[in-house]
């Protein structure tokens, strides 16, 4: 309920930017903004807080847009959100944004985890395998998780490809539970 | 004209010698028979008021056994059941037996009381019966007369023939002997009609009044007797069925009782079996959680410790190699 109302917000102003040619930039106005709320909580507290009238709260958006120099739609939509208590799924928006985002430009983004570095040669192998699946081009990141002891994880937009030893620990833990072993 | 003579000795000499005789053969049987008649009318008046005090007394002391036996059996079907919840089956079995004993017992006294009082019922039933046969008094009132008839009898010819020896001194003093015998018969006569007969006919009134309450209290003695027959029928009846409905409840409750007795033991080792089961299981689950907790533990250990460069490279390598997106 919460993702499909962000997801909602977030292809409103995908629209909006589609419109002008500022998909891109949108997205980062819009990324840029919550990264300022996450390091100012207080602030995005007041901006949610009902209590405050709203004119006070638009007020403050005005000025926050202003110094983070957002574009116009977008300080307007920070606006609408504030309006309609919507500010509260920003995270939400600004991560769907980000996958429409990416299926407007042909992109798909590719998170690995691995307990050691991995080398360039297996994530490049990685991207083309995966690319070649979607069609699409494949933005790989790889990031360290030492609490998978071996293996690795892949995680395709919603999908999570599980190759870690952890986890496989863990499935034959269920397994040997449930009797099966 | 009435002359004194040797005849009035005659006659005082008859009536003394007949006073006795009649004494002997007609008065003491008359009083003796006037006794017993008394005895069969006055005496079965009194019986049948006593019969129909003992018939009271009788319903009142069954009324009371038969409210006792209830009240008994509701005590004993108390016990029964706290004793069958208590105890078990044999405990039940001896409650029962012992309320079989009760209602045997009570069943006896009942039908022994019956039968004394159906034989005091006969006997009262022939003592009324000779009272009817009392009626035959009329007979013994007609024996009596003809006896006094026969008693009277000499001393009637004895008086007629007393003058014979005046009669040879003079013709006159027949005439004198005929008049003293015709007063003689005229006072008989008179004192027949006006005292004797009366008193007979009173005395026979009386007689057919006192045979005919007799008779009455007879009759009602024997329907009160019935009735109280019936109602010991009734009794008999109300306590065996007090006893019956008594043992047909407590062997209900009993069967109850055993039933569930029996079926909350199989629940109760079901629930034991169950439970001890499911302890078991519970326990190995536990065991296994515990022995596979150690075990992971110990895998990720020895997998931290021992796993190289190369095999983290090979596990990546069949990683992208199994990599399939749907």
């Amino acid at each position: 309920m919460k993702t499909s109302v962000a997801r909602r917000y977030a292809r409103a102003l995908i629209e909006i930017a589609s419109e002008t040619g500022e998909v891109g930039a949108y997205g980062k106005e819009v990324r840029t903004v919550y990264a300022a709320f996450e390091s100012a909580p207080e602030l995005y507290k007041t901006l949610m807080n009902p209590m405050f009238p709203v004119e006070d709260r638009l007020g403050l958006t005005e000025k926050v847009s202003a110094s983070l120099k957002l574009s116009k739609p977008v300080e307007r939509f920070l606006g609408i959100l504030v309006k309609t208590r919507g500010l509260r799924l920003l995270a939400d928006i600004a991560e769907a944004y980000s996958r429409l985002e990416d299926d407007i430009s042909g992109k798909i983004r590719v998170t690995v985890l691995s307990p050691v570095d991995m080398d360039a040669a297996a994530l490049d192998e990685i991207k083309k395998k995966i690319s070649a699946a979607t069609g699409k081009e494949a933005a790989v990141s790889c990031s360290k998780d030492a609490s998978l002891i071996g293996g690795m994880v892949v995680k395709v937009g919603n999908t999570i490809l599980d190759g870690s030893l952890k986890t496989q620990i863990e499935r034959m833990k269920e397994k040997i539970l449930e009797g099966a072993i | 004209m009435l002359t004194l003579d040797i005849t009035l000795l005659y006659q005082m000499i008859g009536f003394v010698i007949l006073l006795p005789i009649l004494n002997r053969l007609l008065y003491k049987p008359v009083l003796k028979l006037l006794a017993e008649r008394d005895e069969k009318t006055v005496g079965a008046l009194k019986k049948a008021s006593d019969m129909d005090k003992e018939v009271a007394d009788g319903v009142a002391a069954y009324e009371k056994k038969l409210k006792e036996a209830a009240i008994k059996g509701a005590e004993e079907k108390n016990r029964l059941r706290q004793e069958a919840r208590a105890c078990e089956k044999d405990m039940l079995d001896k409650a029962r037996a012992t309320a079989e004993k009760e209602a045997a017992r009570l069943k006896t006294e009942l039908e022994k009381n019956v039968a004394s009082i159906r034989v005091s019922v006969k006997d009262e039933a022939h003592r009324l019966s000779r009272s009817i046969a009392s009626k035959m008094l009329d007979r013994n009132i007609a024996v009596m007369l003809a006896l006094f008839a026969l008693t009277l009898a000499p001393a009637l010819v004895m008086a007629s023939t007393g003058g014979e020896g005046a009669a040879h001194k003079a013709d006159s003093g027949m005439l004198w002997k005929v008049i003293n015998f015709a007063i003689l018969v005229v006072g008989i006569v008179i004192i027949w009609k006006k005292v004797i007969g009366k008193l007979l006919n009173k005395r026979s009134v009386d007689i057919e009044e006192a045979l005919k309450s007799a008779e009455e209290a007879k009759k009602t003695a024997e329907i009160r007797a019935a009735e109280y027959r019936d109602k010991l029928g009734e009794l008999e009846k109300n306590v065996s069925d007090v006893l019956k409905e008594l043992e047909i409840e407590g062997a209900s409750e009993r069967a109850r009782i055993i039933k569930e007795a029996e079926a909350a033991a199989t629940r109760l080792m079901e629930q034991a079996r169950a439970t001890a089961a499911q302890e078991i299981k519970k326990a190995k689950i536990e065991l296994r959680r515990e022995a596979t907790e150690i075990a992971s533990k110990l895998a990720e250990e020895i997998l931290k410790k021992e796993l190289t460069p190369t095999d983290q490279q090979r596990l990546v390598k069949d990683n992208i190699e199994k990599l399939r997106l749907n």
